[in-house]
This record gives C-alpha cells, sequence and structure tokens, in this order.
C-alpha cells in the first residue's frame, strides 16, 4: 500500500478521488503500477483505462482512454479498457455531485481534466523510474508512443518494464499537462477500442450476463394502461416442464404476471399458457380518433409555431 | 434431447423440439453473441447460418435445423469472407452500442460469399433486414467496399 502525503494532496487538487492503491503480493501478483483510480499499468505492457462512464455507443470507450494515452504518451495499440465498478466516491459524475451516472452529453466534458491528469501522474512516475534505474536526471528523459527513453545514452524502456518501479515512486504533486498544439491523440479519428469484441459476437451486453441459479421472468402486462388484475390462472403455465414460479406483482406504475423458468423460451410459453381477467373499469379507453378530437383547434390567425408550442404544452401537461 | 451441429460441433440440448434456434444457442449453449432483437423475423439480430445460408434465428424452430449445419458469430471468422468483414468492421470502427452487429457480419459475410464484388444497389438490398438504431448504415457500406477490395486483393492460395 502506498499511501503518503503528496499523493494526497495530489488527488486533492486534481479532483481526482483517492484510491485504494497497489496492495501487491509481490510474490503472488505480477507487477502492476496502479498510480490512481482510473489508470492501471501491467507488467505485459498493457495499459487499462478504468472508464466511469457507460459505453452505449456514444463512445466512451474510445474517448476517454484517449484522453489518458495522451498525456501518458502511450501508443494508441497498448490501451485498454475496464468498465468502472460500482463506487460514487470515486467514480461519480463531477457534474452531478455524488452520483456516478453517465448521460447529458457529460462523459468526455466532466474526464477532461481528470483522465488527463491521471495519465500525467503516470507518465511522471514511469519517468522517475527510469531516471532511478538509469541513474540520470528524469528531465533528460522523453516519452513517445509507448517508450521511454534517455537520448543521451540511448536506453529505452517499455511501460511495462517500468511498471514495478514505477509504482514505488512518489505520486508527484504536480503533473503537467500538455499544450494543445502538442496532441498526438486528442482531436484525431481513432480505432474504437470496442470495435473487435462488438464484431465478433465476444462484446458482453447485460442479455448476456448468466448469473449462477438466475432466473427468467416473462410478464403479462395489462392490455390497456391502469387496468388492473382481477383474478388468473397460472396452472397450464406451472404445468411446463422448467416453469418455476408463477408471481402477480404491482407497483404504483402497473401491475400483472411474471413467469419464472429457467430460460427464456419456457418463460415465454408460461407467459402464454397464463389465463387473466382483468380489471378495466379504470383504464384508458381512448382511441386516436378520440385524442385528436381533444386538441383545440388552432385559430388560424395563430402562426403555426405558436401552434405548435401550444400542442407541446398540452402533451406535457 | 434434440441433437444439432454448431460451428463443426455436434450438441443434444434437453428442449421442446418447438424452441427458436436463437434461444438453444443463448440459453442451452450459453453462445450469446447471437442476440434477440425482435423475436419475428424483423430487425436481424438473429441472423445466423444453416447450411451456409443466412436464417433468423429467432424464428427457425431447432427441430428444423436437424441435420443441418449451424454457423454463428461465434465461428464466422474461421471463414475467409467472414475474416475479411470482421477486420474490415474493425478498421471502419463500424460498431456504434454493437447490439445489431454480429447480424449485420453474418449477413455481410453471406453477401460477399455469394457476390463478392457488390454493387452500392446489391449491398443495399442484402443488407435491408438488418436494422441498426444506430444508424451506422455508411460505415456498414463502407466496411463492406472494404471487405471486398480486400478479398479481391489476397485471392485464396
Amino acid at each position: 500500500m502506498i499511501e503518503n502525503v503528496s499523493r494526497r494532496e495530489f488527488f486533492r487538487q486534481s479532483g481526482a478521488l483517492v484510491l485504494a492503491v497497489a496492495c501487491r503480493d509481490a510474490l503472488s501478483q505480477p507487477p502492476l503500477f496502479e498510480p490512481n483510480a482510473f489508470v492501471k499499468i501491467g507488467a505485459d505492457n498493457t495499459v487499462t483505462v478504468i472508464v466511469k462512464h457507460l459505453e452505449m455507443g456514444q463512445g466512451t470507450y474510445t474517448g476517454l482512454p484517449t484522453l489518458v494515452a495522451e498525456e501518458l504518451d502511450a501508443d494508441w495499440a497498448q490501451m485498454r479498457i475496464e468498465g468502472a465498478p460500482a463506487d460514487a466516491r470515486r467514480y461519480n459524475n463531477l457534474f452531478w455531485g455524488d452520483a456516478q451516472g453517465t448521460g447529458g452529453s457529460t462523459a468526455l466534458a466532466n474526464s477532461w481534466q481528470q483522465l488527463r491528469q491521471a495519465g500525467a501522474a503516470a507518465r511522471v512516475m514511469l519517468v522517475a523510474a527510469a531516471a532511478e534505474r538509469w541513474n540520470v536526471p528524469a528531465a533528460e528523459i522523453g516519452v513517445s508512443r509507448g517508450v521511454v527513453e534517455h537520448k543521451g545514452t540511448g536506453r529505452r524502456a517499455t511501460f511495462g518494464e517500468l511498471a514495478a518501479s514505477a509504482a514505488t515512486q512518489v505520486v508527484p504533486a504536480e503533473a503537467p499537462l500538455k499544450p494543445a498544439e502538442q496532441f498526438v491523440y486528442i482531436g484525431q479519428p481513432a480505432q474504437k477500442t470496442d470495435a473487435r469484441a462488438k464484431s465478433t459476437g465476444t462484446a458482453t451486453f447485460t442479455q448476456d450476463v448468466k448469473l449462477p441459479g438466475m432466473l427468467t421472468a416473462v410478464v403479462l402486462h395489462p392490455p390497456r394502461f391502469g387496468a388492473r388484475l382481477a383474478s388468473f390462472d397460472g396452472f397450464k403455465a406451472k404445468q411446463i416442464p422448467g416453469v418455476v414460479e408463477v408471481v402477480p406483482f404491482s407497483t404504483p406504475a402497473t401491475n400483472g404476471i411474471a413467469v419464472l423458468a429457467r430460460d427464456y423460451w419456457t418463460a415465454k410459453r408460461g407467459r402464454d399458457a397464463l389465463v387473466a381477467e382483468w380489471d378495466e373499469s379504470q383504464a384508458f379507453r381512448l382511441g386516436s380518433a378520440e385524442i385528436l378530437a381533444e386538441y383545440p383547434r388552432p385559430r388560424s390567425s395563430r402562426r403555426p409555431t405558436n401552434s405548435r408550442s401550444s400542442r407541446m404544452r398540452r402533451w406535457s401537461r | 434431447m434434440v441433437p444439432i451441429s454448431v460451428n463443426g460441433n455436434s450438441f443434444s440440448v434437453d428442449a421442446d423440439p418447438e424452441t427458436p434456434l436463437l434461444w438453444v444457442l443463448r440459453d442451452h449453449l450459453h453462445m450469446t453473441g447471437t442476440k434477440f432483437g425482435c423475436g419475428a423475423s424483423l430487425c436481424g439480430a438473429c441472423t445466423v447460418f444453416i447450411d451456409g445460408k443466412p436464417a433468423r434465428s429467432c424464428v427457425t424452430p431447432v427441430s428444423a435445423v436437424l441435420g443441418r449445419r449451424v454457423t454463428t458469430i461465434e465461428a464466422v471468422g474461421s471463414l475467409r469472407v467472414g475474416k475479411a468483414v470482421q477486420e474490415a468492421w474493425i478498421a471502419e470502427s463500424v460498431p456504434q452500442c454493437g447490439y445489431c452487429q454480429s447480424g449485420q457480419v453474418m449477413s455481410a459475410t453471406a453477401l460477399l460469399s455469394s457476390t463478392p464484388q457488390p454493387t452500392d444497389e446489391q449491398i443495399d438490398a442484402a443488407m435491408d433486414g438488418n436494422l441498426c438504431r444506430c444508424a451506422t448504415y455508411p460505415r456498414i457500406r463502407a466496411a463492406i467496399r472494404r471487405a471486398a477490395k480486400a478479398l479481391a486483393e489476397n485471392p485464396p492460395a
């Protein structure tokens, strides 16, 4: 465990939150350099960025690691991604206070400083490790595309080779950020980090998650908004091999019957075998014609824009 | 028990014979690369090959593939054309959310297997049944053209 005043000070200043670091068992674990909550560098020379925003096709798994790669001077090919765990203290959306979340086009904007500083701090520590190993001044060491180099002596090392000793370096109180004119990756097209997994069927979507003992529920919903379940018969559903349980449920928003089974198709067959009676006395029953008839006719003197906005107000009520 | 051949391997699954192939793949064989989109043969997310021809697994009962060869996204990369399509998909960064892309890759592989140099019209016609809500269509077209070019430049030995 590396913990010292300068590291706390760094993270307080940077806005990044402190992390549990490098609790390594030197005998059993591969050397790992984890300078902060967002960057891990392995002995295998991979740089893993912990991405705190969900990837839903908008590109967070590419855009956010770009910020780290830029300040770290990493090679794009060595970048890897991990989704952040649920931890609103370390991985909160800085614009949303204590909440961890993705939305409103905030991902890149609120990670801009945080991830660049995370990458810059890691770079400083890698350079310090190289300076120590080669016994040369850190200021004479350069980093480019994942290679740490001392031009004067021609010595070179990869991040992976320096990871273990970088982990023992002091976290810098300040890590300088690049001026925009020196950007190599930011502003340039990049191959998406998740393109291969999503092109080969290996990406994991929510629907692909299987947990031990997990059942699948398929729901019989009310036939109309506001209809209430009056009675039901789940006997036939329960006769289907693989159907585990039939569960009526009610929430403030809706109600219905869930059929739980060991797999989707069995649950669906069970749902289709349910017999249900619904009380539709309080249900919404208007059709399109009745709904349209409720609209006020726009006055001919009104401009179209006003007419539309008045309709929008009706919708939002 | 239903016997089934997927990606060159034989399995015997404990499923109702009417169970769609999609759910045998996903729930019984735990091959989740093939996706459930609409369940009604409308979106193409569940596309697999049956005896080398694209088919919608969500409406194909497992009993209909007895004695036939099923190929899924998990193995399409072992085919020369499938591999070229996947590499082109990666090079063009086609996927956004990615949910439909297994089906897109399967349909594109089927197209280039039968029509190595498709016109834009042939691409649109062949890919018409595969929906993408992220609207990656322009990159899908570009990737198919890229794959066709790569395959033409590197003919099989």
